[in-house]
């Protein structure tokens, strides 16, 4: 099977299938009813597959012809419980309702600017992942997490924006690096999009609001203590231990 | 850390405000004169207001003194401008335990003949209180409060 990358103009060929995508101006059509709908979504029937080039390899594992032919009910059966995402109006998206109480274009305390910008893109980036892990991409998604990996130091760096700013990133960061470069499961991807979510919908939350967050992130299998602080603790825990039996002896 | 953050927090925690529904900053500026004549004249020679001559005294001698206000709302939005005149006099009775030693007067008496800009920029939506920044709030409307009144007033 030849596929053509639109913004290459290079066909990579998959092997074990007979499929032939001819290019049609923006349209690839096979016999099979696949269709191209924009540079890497394929739409097979009512199915909405995602096919990025970057990721051949993984392309290649899936069968096409078999999918299409004999498991095609199941396809779209599975596709009926893939979210497709809610989409942002200015009713439902939290940065435009912060925006909105504002009168100026862009807010003028630096940290405030930056950090509802960054936000706002590692929203973004986890949104892709959690769709990613969605359609069993999950180098792809793990790519996605890695990108908003980047932006934490600057995030932590905006933490004068609230005690809460400051203690959510904090615990996402702890979390991530106590991962130690797994990638984060579905679950975990989840409670991510929900926590920067609610981060962006009340930058400015109480203390106790965002602790309850970090609460409920935890849960999704995250550490979200400092390594180094844990074996403090454990130190200091120890050694009053220690001074107890002491004064006891 | 700014006063107002630690103001409005403090006021959203102890008074347990989980939601606002609205928010202004208001300003007034106010400049004395003598008596309620001149007030009404300063009035009417900023020229915003087209008042046929001599129509400004009553006849007991209290003048008219105008009002003028501009301004927009939208949903959830707005800003208004008040350009207007105070001549009143006010007064206070003083407690019975500073005027019993006879230092102070039982009554005191203020007059006040003022032209006042008052300008009232405010957000009328419901919001949570963690989505509202009041430093960055009050600087935004403080600023844009002063660019869109010079554009009408003038830069002075």
């Amino acid at each position: 099977m030849l596929i053509r990358d639109n913004e290459t103009a290079n066909y990579s060929e998959v092997k074990g299938s007979t499929h032939l995508f001819k290019s049609v101006d923006s349209e690839i059509e096979t016999g099979s009813n696949v269709k191209q709908t924009s540079e890497s979504n394929y739409r097979i029937g009512k199915i909405t597959a995602r096919i990025p080039f970057v990721f051949e390899h993984d392309f290649k594992s899936w069968n096409i012809e078999d999918d299409l032919s004999d498991n095609r009910d199941t396809l779209k059966s599975e596709a009926k419980d893939i979210p497709t995402g809610e989409k942002l109006t200015s009713k439902n998206n939290p940065v435009k309702t912060i925006r909105n109480l504002y009168f100026q274009d862009e807010f003028i305390t630096p940290e405030l600017r930056t950090g509802i910008n960054l936000l706002e893109i590692s929203q973004n980036y986890i949104t892709k992942s959690l769709e990613s892990i969605q359609h069993r991409k999950r180098k792809e998604s793990d790519e996605f997490i890695m990108q908003f990996k980047a932006f934490l130091p600057e995030l932590f760096c905006c933490r004068t924006i609230s005690e809460s700013f400051g203690a959510v990133i904090n615990a996402i960061q702890n979390a991530l690096s106590n991962m130690k470069g797994c990638p984060l499961s579905e679950k975990q991807i989840v409670a991510l999009h929900e926590i920067i979510t609610g981060l962006l919908r009340e930058p400015a939350m109480s203390f106790e609001k965002a602790v309850d967050y970090v609460s409920k992130f935890e849960d999704a299998d995250f550490e979200v203590e400092s390594v180094g602080v844990e074996g403090l603790l454990k130190l200091t825990e120890i050694m009053d231990e220690d001074e107890t039996e002491l004064i006891n002896d | 850390m700014q006063l107002t953050h630690v103001f409005y927090n403090a006021a959203v925690k102890f008074s347990e405000i989980e939601n606002l529904t609205r928010v202004g900053l208001r300003t007034v500026y106010a400049k004395d004169y003598d008596n309620p004549k001149l007030v009404a004249e300063a009035l009417y020679q900023t020229n915003y207001i087209n008042f046929p001559h001599n129509l400004y005294l009553i006849k007991n001698g209290i003048p008219l003194i105008p009002n003028y206000a501009i301004g927009w709302q939208d949903e959830e939005k707005g800003i208004a401008y008040r350009l207007k005149g105070k001549a009143e006099k006010l007064g206070i009775d003083l407690p019975l335990k500073l005027t019993a030693k006879g230092d102070f007067p039982n009554f005191v008496e203020k007059e006040y003949n003022q032209v006042i800009l008052d300008i009232d920029i405010y957000i009328h939506k419901h919001i949570l209180p963690g989505q509202f920044f009041s430093d960055e709030w009050i600087k935004q409307a403080h600023k844009t409060a002063k660019e869109e009144g010079s554009k009408f007033f003038g830069e002075q």
